[in-house]
């Protein structure tokens, strides 16, 4: 729904994220921003992209629009389509229109699941050009001087049919995102779960544990989210071995002895 | 007659004037010194009455036939003032008996009746004569090769087994059995009972007695069974396995022998269910993954039957810094359950001090931190561990060895207390549970160290453990509150409670009487650390890391070794200038950092400290297969040799290791574009094509969107449709691998060997495979001669790449000859039973085919033959050549265009599935 007076009201992230920097990914993103680069963030799943977008359109005092991409995802999905509206037409932009219209990021979340003769669409906006072809409408959009792309990317498992075409790729400015270290990442789970320091610590401990096997029958290591949800349950009273194996070690894969090892390992732990 | 001088032991045996046995010496003088040596090991002097009847008997024997003479003459003379006359007497009597009646069961009573009387067990006795009045018989073959195992028994001090044997041979043989059948038998038992376990083999004779009592044709089947593990059931469990199997061989005996012979499933499943007995083999796989996952680096488990005898000692678990190693199995428990978890919580702790860094003491920061002065210039010689250097300073080295031990584990304890309180929690217990089990088993008072190490290094209360009689030392104790987390203030507390120890340990009965060293103490399930192993490990790094900083210190810079090695392991090699400006403790006054360390460093010997010198695999014995014949082209002739070549397909006895992962890890670049690369040769199984302009059926939000454009006065568009196609990949593959002699030589610039860089290609060649989903066999050939080719089989087609597959690539090691033909010959005939649309063969050599008689130009007709037949069979053969420079005869043997040469081996792995990939696009 549109308001008549703020197109993107309900997009307007209002209150400060909980966002904690580990690298010199604000600056970047801050000066690629300046000079409206679009942006790629590549890192595993749970490590903290999205939430890095959120903290970012806060303080730079932008909406953000996010689009989760996937298989089925048109073009007419992204830049709109007309709707029937008792016995009329009428067209409706879609999120990306709708942010190159008015000024806001678009994120778009792991591009790579979407079609390849949809992710094209967002060529012309991430080059020198910076317009968008709406053409059922027939119109060619300027963006807005204050819109800005910015896609994210998982590069571990993605089957290679589905990679990132390089002539997409060298559109973007690449921020790596990692699973933060120990210190970070608990004081994250700290704040984020509820939990204490110590408890915070555990749960990375196990985490990083995990990770080393990682390529060896897990596909991905255990997430940060997955450490938050974990923590969560043990802040709700939840004992702490059955917290860990319901929000780590079962995510994570349905293989009977990697399961064995990871509860091993949680033991050890806890 | 010879009349040669009595040798000089007949000077220590006090003999009257006139010799009886000196009648031997003349008879047969080897026989004359087996018996002067036996006698002369006996307490008391030979009277002349036993010496006499000695010599008596053995030529009444020996005028019968040499060797029952020569029985009769050691059996008397072993059991001369042994046995009392009596027995003497029933020995002569028996012995003459049989003798009369024949010599060969005469020299089988002068053997076999001396341990039984010996052991002096009448009724035993009674037993003997009985069976062997059975086995009689049935034919004195019985007795030949069956009594043997009895006296060993008997010499073994197993009473109990033997006569559980005798049973045995007395159930068999008293059976109604045909000639073969009979003959059978007894080399049936004969070969098997002496492999029964030591600690087992009591009640397994019994069980075997029952069987054959049964029915004798199970015999086979049990022996089977207890191969496949009967043999590790305890007890209880193992009666339990045979009444059952004898309760189904009632109602079906076919049924009941696949039973026995853990043939069946439900065989197997009750043996599991059954067995007490956890084994390494089981949990390998396990304990691997948690290693991995708990250390992050390549440390693994290993059987300690792969350490050399002296080192094994009586551990149940020691470590050398880069494996584990357990016991082959666990019995400790009598539940399996617990036995795993016996194997698990020995890793879990053994890992502690892998983790907190135990090996990575520096003998000179021990020195700093104790106060003490670094020996002179000339002893330090470097060839043993920092850590035996620092014990070989006191004057007890193994006392030393045993207070470090102490306050280290203590500190490891302490460490995982502080990251791992779970595992402290499981697995301190079990340790100090054993602990209370020695603490009771060692004597009153029990041993002063190992009381200090029940209260420090297991953290067991100081209250159970003190006694008032022998109270623990305050003084040492005292120093656990000194302890921080260094591997170095272990040692700096061990040389404080030295002293305080040592006169505590001298007087009283922790020494052996009258010794000069004291035992090492003994410890909860033999755990202490092992700077022996160690060294063994990694002694070559030690010595180049200590070279390196040698060469420091002689331009007045002092870095700490150990700070040297783990830079070197972090960097991997790479260390710079800087890195080691970073490490420097001092530096003398005429030193400066910047020339020592630039001249320091060599890359070559920075490389040898990371090479990853793995211990060499004893030779494995693979298992034989079924052998093939096949013909072979003679050009000469233009005719086939036919049966000419004698091939044996053998599996490769597999030597798990670290190897399959460390490749994936040492070619992880290579390894992703592997992946990508072979995933793009997989065809999606199903392909859906969206908003197509013709297809299977209509794509409704094409529709709907078709329906809106017209509504809005557009154009709509024609693509309505979803279309699915289906794509198939039908491809087998077997790669051929020449496993030749001069596989083994080295790499040019490189000290790698031939076969381990086609190793390393093996197994990106699995990774991609499974990749793609192509089924495909791996095998490797050589021999000498044409009745001595062996084919051996590392994967099979049917085959997944799991931990047998990957251990027989670690296993494969350089052979003899290469004689191709007769190996694509029969790895052709592999592809009769696998069915695919392209089937391909990759042949992967470093040279000709050459082996005795096959040589040159025969060889190559023969090979080339041999690949056009495979090629009449829709077989598509690839040749690929490595570390040779290009050959036209090549050409010759594999055809223009069908082959590919590698020059530098060392491209193979990348370039081996580019070939694939091509061919099979």
């Amino acid at each position: 729904m549109t308001d008549s007076r703020d197109p993107v009201a309900d997009f307007r992230v209002d209150a400060e994220p909980y966002y904690l920097t580990t690298g010199d990914e604000l600056n970047m993103f801050e000066a690629a921003y300046d000079a409206r680069l679009p942006v790629m963030l590549k890192g595993p799943t749970g490590c903290g992209k999205t939430r890095f977008v959120e903290y970012m359109a806060w303080r730079l005092g932008r909406p953000l629009i996010t689009v989760s991409c996937h298989e089925d995802l048109f073009a007419s999905d992204l830049i709109g389509r007309y709707l029937l509206k008792s016995d009329e037409t009428v067209w409706q932009d879609g999120p990306l229109t709708r942010a190159v219209r008015f000024g806001a990021i678009c994120y778009l979340d792991e591009i790579v699941e979407a079609r390849k003769d949809t992710t094209v669409v967002i060529h012309p906006l991430t080059d020198n050009r910076r317009t968008l072809s709406v053409d059922k409408k027939g119109e060619v959009l300027a963006a807005h001087p204050d819109f800005m792309m910015v896609i994210s990317y998982n590069p571990g498992y993605q089957s290679v049919l589905k990679d990132l075409k390089q002539s997409t790729r060298q559109r973007f400015v690449s921020l790596d995102f990692d699973y933060p270290n120990a210190e970070n990442e608990s004081e994250i789970v700290a704040y984020e779960g509820g939990v204490n320091r110590e408890t915070a610590m555990r749960l990375v401990n196990l985490a990083r544990k995990i990770r080393n096997i990682r390529e060896h029958g897990l596909t991905e290591g255990a997430s940060t989210r997955l450490l938050i949800y974990a923590a969560q349950l043990i802040r709700r009273g939840i004992p702490e071995k059955d917290a860990c194996r319901s929000a780590i070690c079962l995510p994570l894969t349905d293989d009977d002895r990697l399961q064995e090892t990871l509860a091993d390992l949680m033991a050890d732990v806890f | 007659m010879r009349f040669d001088s009595a040798p000089s032991q007949t000077d220590t045996v006090d003999r009257p004037a006139f010799d009886p046995i000196g009648q031997l010496a003349a008879l047969d003088p080897e026989l004359f010194a087996a018996v002067t040596a036996e006698l002369s090991r006996k307490s008391e002097p030979v009277s002349p009455s036993d010496a006499a009847a000695l010599v008596e008997d053995t030529l009444w024997s020996i005028a019968r036939e040499v060797t029952f003479g020569q029985s009769v003459a050691r059996g008397m003379a072993r059991l001369t003032g042994s046995v009392s006359d009596r027995r003497m007497g029933t020995y002569r009597r028996l012995v003459r008996e049989a003798g009369t009646e024949g010599p060969e069961i005469g020299r089988i009573m002068a053997v076999h009746l001396v341990p039984v009387l010996c052991c002096g067990d009448d009724t035993l006795l009674a037993d003997f004569l009985e069976t062997v009045s059975v086995m009689r018989g049935k034919g004195l073959y019985t007795l030949r090769g069956t009594l043997g195992c009895f006296s060993d028994l008997l010499d073994g001090g197993e009473p109990g087994a033997a006569a559980a044997y005798l049973r045995l041979l007395h159930i068999t043989f008293s059976q109604d059995l045909t000639y073969n059948k009979s003959n059978h038998l007894a080399h049936l038992i004969s070969r098997s009972v002496p492999n029964f376990q030591t600690d087992r083999r009591l009640w397994q004779i019994r069980g075997f007695g029952e069987i054959i009592r049964t029915d004798y044709r199970l015999a086979e089947a049990f022996l089977d069974g207890m191969e496949r593990g009967l043999d590790r059931l305890p007890e209880p469990a193992f009666q339990c396995f045979i009444e059952q199997g004898l309760e189904i061989w009632r109602r079906n005996p076919g049924f009941g022998s696949n039973f026995l012979a853990l043939e069946s499933r439900r065989a197997i499943d009750a043996c599991l269910n059954l067995q007490t007995v956890a084994t390494l083999s089981q949990m390998r796989a396990a304990l691997d993954r948690y290693l991995r996952a708990r250390l992050g680096v390549g440390v693994a488990v290993r059987s300690l039957s792969a350490l050399p005898a002296l080192s094994a000692s009586e551990a149940m678990v020691c470590s050398d810094g880069r494996f584990i190693y357990l016991p082959d199995e666990i019995s400790h428990f009598t539940e399996q359950e617990q036995n795993r978890f016996l194997y698990r919580c020995l890793v879990r702790i053994e890992a502690g001090g892998l983790e907190f860094n135990t090996f990575d003491f520096d003998y000179e920061k021990a020195l700093d931190r104790c106060g003490l002065l670094p020996e002179p210039e000339a002893d330090q010689a470097v060839d043993r561990s920092d850590l035996e250097r620092f014990f070989n300073r006191f004057p007890d080295g193994v006392l030393a060895e045993d207070l470090f031990t102490i306050f280290e584990h203590g500190r490891i304890r302490r460490l995982l207390a502080r990251h791992y309180p779970g595992l402290l929690r499981e697995c301190l217990p079990l340790l100090q549970q054993e602990a209370r089990h020695l603490l009771c088993r060692a004597g009153h008072p029990p041993a002063l160290r190992l009381r200090l190490y029940a209260v420090i290094a297991l953290g067991m209360d100081k209250g159970d453990i003190d006694r008032r009689d022998a109270p623990l030392p305050a003084p040492v104790m005292a120093l656990i509150g000194r302890a921080d987390d260094s591997v170095e203030s272990s040692a700096a507390l061990a040389t404080m409670a030295y002293p305080l120890v040592e006169r505590l340990v001298r007087p009283s009965g922790d020494s052996q009487a009258g010794q000069n060293c004291i035992c090492p103490m003994i410890t909860p399930f033999g755990r202490r650390v092992r700077p022996d192993l160690y060294w063994m490990t990694h002694r070559e790094q030690e010595r180049i890391a200590d070279m390196l900083k040698r060469r420091l210190n002689d331009r007045g810079v002092k870095i700490y070794k150990s700070d040297l090695k783990k830079r070197i392991r972090e960097t991997g090699g790479g260390v710079t200038p800087r890195d080691l400006q970073e490490l420097v403790v001092s530096v003398r006054e005429n030193g400066s950092v910047d020339g020592a360390v630039s001249s320091s460093l060599s890359s070559s010997e920075l490389f040898e400290i990371l090479r990853q010198a793995g211990v060499a695999a004893a030779e494995p014995k693979p298992a034989a297969g079924p052998v093939s014949w096949y013909r072979e082209w003679n050009a000469a002739a233009a005719d086939y040799l036919d049966h000419h070549v004698r091939v044996q397909d053998t599996r490769v006895a597999g030597c798990p290791g670290p190897f399959y992962e460390k490749t994936l890890t040492r070619h992880s670049g290579l390894v992703r574009k592997i992946r990508y690369a072979f995933e793009l040769l997989k065809p999606e199984r199903l392909t859906i094509l969206r908003q197509w302009l013709e297809g299977d059926a209509f794509d409704y939000r094409a529709l709907l969107d078709f329906a809106l454009d017209r509504r809005a006065g557009l154009m709509p568009s024609e693509r309505l449709y979803i279309k699915r196609l289906k794509q198939d990949r039908d491809v087998a593959a077997v790669l051929l691998v020449d496993l030749s002699r001069s596989t083994a030589n080295r790499v040019p610039g490189s000290k790698r060997s031939v076969l381990d860089v086609e190793k390393e290609a093996l197994v990106l060649f699995c990774e991609a495979l499974q990749v793609v989903g192509d089924d495909f066999a791996i095998a490797g050939f050589s021999g000498t001669g044409r009745l001595g080719v062996d084919y051996f089989r590392i994967k099979d087609v049917d085959e997944g790449v799991g931990e047998a597959v990957k251990a027989r690539i670690n296993a494969v090691s350089p052979r003899r000859s290469t004689r191709m033909g007769a190996a694509i010959r029969h790895a052709t005939s592999q592809f009769d039973r696998i069915s695919a649309r392209v089937k391909l063969l990759i042949i992967l050599g470093d040279g000709f085919p050459n082996d005795v008689d096959y040589k040159q130009g025969y060889a190559i007709e023969d090979t080339r033959k041999a690949l056009l037949e495979a090629r009449a069979k829709s077989i598509y053969a690839h040749g690929i050549t490595v570390n040779l420079t290009a050959d036209a005869r090549l050409d010759d043997l594999y055809g223009a265009g069908c082959h590919t040469v590698i020059s530098d081996v060392r491209e193979l792995p990348d370039k081996l599935l580019r070939i694939y990939r091509d061919l099979t696009r």
